[in-house]
């Protein structure tokens, strides 16, 4: 009995099994078509390529009429094979062009940086040209203050030298003129030395005297013409020494003496000695000197220096004598 | 009317004969989809698929030159999802081929734009 259960549970499994085996390929068709449906990206490449598919997986599950089925079956399920085998070479395709379209977009981004770099380069040798031109152009500035400065320099030391040469010139003149001065001085020196040797000489070639009435000078007989009362030429020289002595005592009356020798009558040497002392006396006013300060008086022969009995004492008699009477005789 | 009836006896007859009737646009889609797949380049993107669109056409054509209608009808489809199955493939392929040579490309471009950049550095 049990036996017998066991043989119909084992033909019943024999039975179960053998219908499956059938659907083998049906149930493959299916699970790939499931899997095409559940993916998103085939859906979105090959969507029309997977509703064929679709439709030929449902005409193979449809129910088969006719004589040949199982022809029939073998038929549709190589067709609904093929479809799916379409819909993943067109997803293929579809994910193969996205993948082309990307890389398309990654070349131009490429050349897009590309161009950049380029731009950026250029830009990077303008800048480098600017900033030569820059500093060619500080250079030649540079270059210019140089020369600016050192004709500055020249100009400066050229001035410099104009100020030496200048102060060398003042020197050179102010040597000059304190030679000049020097000259001068020694000048003036010499002229007051030839003045004081000249006011001896007058006093020696006036022959002057101390006396009691005051300073006598004695003009010789030479000075005027034999017998004459006029002077001689060269005797007026030494009455302007004369004068110029006298003028120096402007408050001192002078006295004008004129003598004779012993030769002659006494009155012709009276009115000589006279004549001679009154031609001085015009003489002296006629150099300037006031009148009311000049008497002249002829002594004729009365009053010698000298013996009348040989020339030389005669000679030395024959005279005039002017006298700067002391304040005391006045 | 005897000429009527002979006419409408010989449709049926035929109809009889021919248990499917042949689709004959069937074929003609089959083999314009032949030549496509060939022009996408087929022969040499997918040869298996090309050969067997052909073979399943010759055969339907056979088929239906011995008026089996249901045989003819079933290698047309057999050939067309053949074909169009080699067109898809030859299509996929030669996107492939097209992917791969921009990817080289770039891979050209990016190395010559860091040459580039590194020159100028």
């Amino acid at each position: 009995m049990t036996r017998i259960a066991a043989i119909c549970a084992v033909l019943l499994l024999t039975a179960c099994a053998s219908a499956p085996r059938q659907d083998l390929g049906l149930e493959k068709i299916r699970a790939d078509l499931q899997a095409l449906q559940d993916n998103e990206q085939i859906r979105r490449h090959a969507g029309a390529e997977l509703q064929a598919a679709e439709a030929a997986v449902r005409r193979l599950q449809a129910p088969v009429q006719g004589s040949n089925k199982d022809d029939q079956r073998q038929h549709l399920a190589f067709l609904a094979q093929r479809r799916i085998d379409i819909v993943r070479a067109r997803a293929n395709e579809g994910q193969e062009r996205e993948q082309l379209a990307q890389l398309e977009r990654e070349r131009d981004r490429i050349l897009l940086q590309a161009s950049l770099q380029e731009a950026e380069r250029a830009r990077a040798e303008a800048e480098r040209l600017r900033l030569e031109n820059v500093a060619r152009a500080e250079e030649a500035e540079r270059a210019l203050r140089d020369a600016r400065e050192a004709r500055e320099y020249s100009e400066q030391v050229e001035k410099e030298a104009d100020l030496a040469r200048e102060e060398a010139e003042k020197a050179r003149r102010l040597a000059q003129t304190q030679a000049r001065e020097a000259d001068l001085a020694r000048q003036e020196a010499e002229l007051a030395s030839a003045t004081a040797d000249s006011l001896r000489r007058q006093l020696e070639n006036l022959q002057a005297q101390e006396t009691s009435r005051g300073l006598m000078f004695t003009l010789g007989d030479v000075l005027f013409e034999y017998g004459e009362s006029r002077l001689k030429q060269e005797s007026l020289q030494n009455l302007d020494r004369l004068v110029g002595f006298l003028e120096q005592y402007p408050d001192n009356t002078i006295s004008i003496e004129g003598h004779t020798d012993s030769r002659g009558s006494e009155q012709f040497n009276l009115d000589l000695s006279q004549a001679r002392a009154d031609s001085v006396r015009r003489e002296l006013i006629n150099r300037g000197l006031p009148a009311a300060r000049l008497q002249a008086v002829g002594l004729g022969e009365e009053f010698p220096v000298a013996s009348n009995d040989n020339d030389p004492g005669r000679q030395q008699n024959r005279r005039v004598e002017i006298i700067i009477l002391n304040d005391s005789q006045q | 009317m005897k000429k009527l009836t002979l006419a409408v006896a010989t449709l049926a007859g035929l109809a009889a004969c021919a248990s499917v009737p042949l689709d004959t646009s069937a074929l003609d889609r089959a083999s314009s989809a032949v030549d496509r797949a060939n022009d996408a380049g087929s022969v040499e993107y997918a040869p298996l698929e090309l050969r067997a669109a052909r073979e399943k056409l010759a055969e339907a054509r056979i088929a239906a030159e011995e008026r089996n209608g249901d045989l003819a009808n079933r290698l047309a489809a057999e050939s067309l999802v053949s074909a169009e199955l080699a067109l898809a493939k030859s299509d996929a392929a030669r996107a492939r081929e097209r992917t791969r040579a921009q990817r080289e490309s770039n891979q050209q471009l990016r190395q010559e734009l860091q040459t580039d950049s590194g020159r100028e550095q």
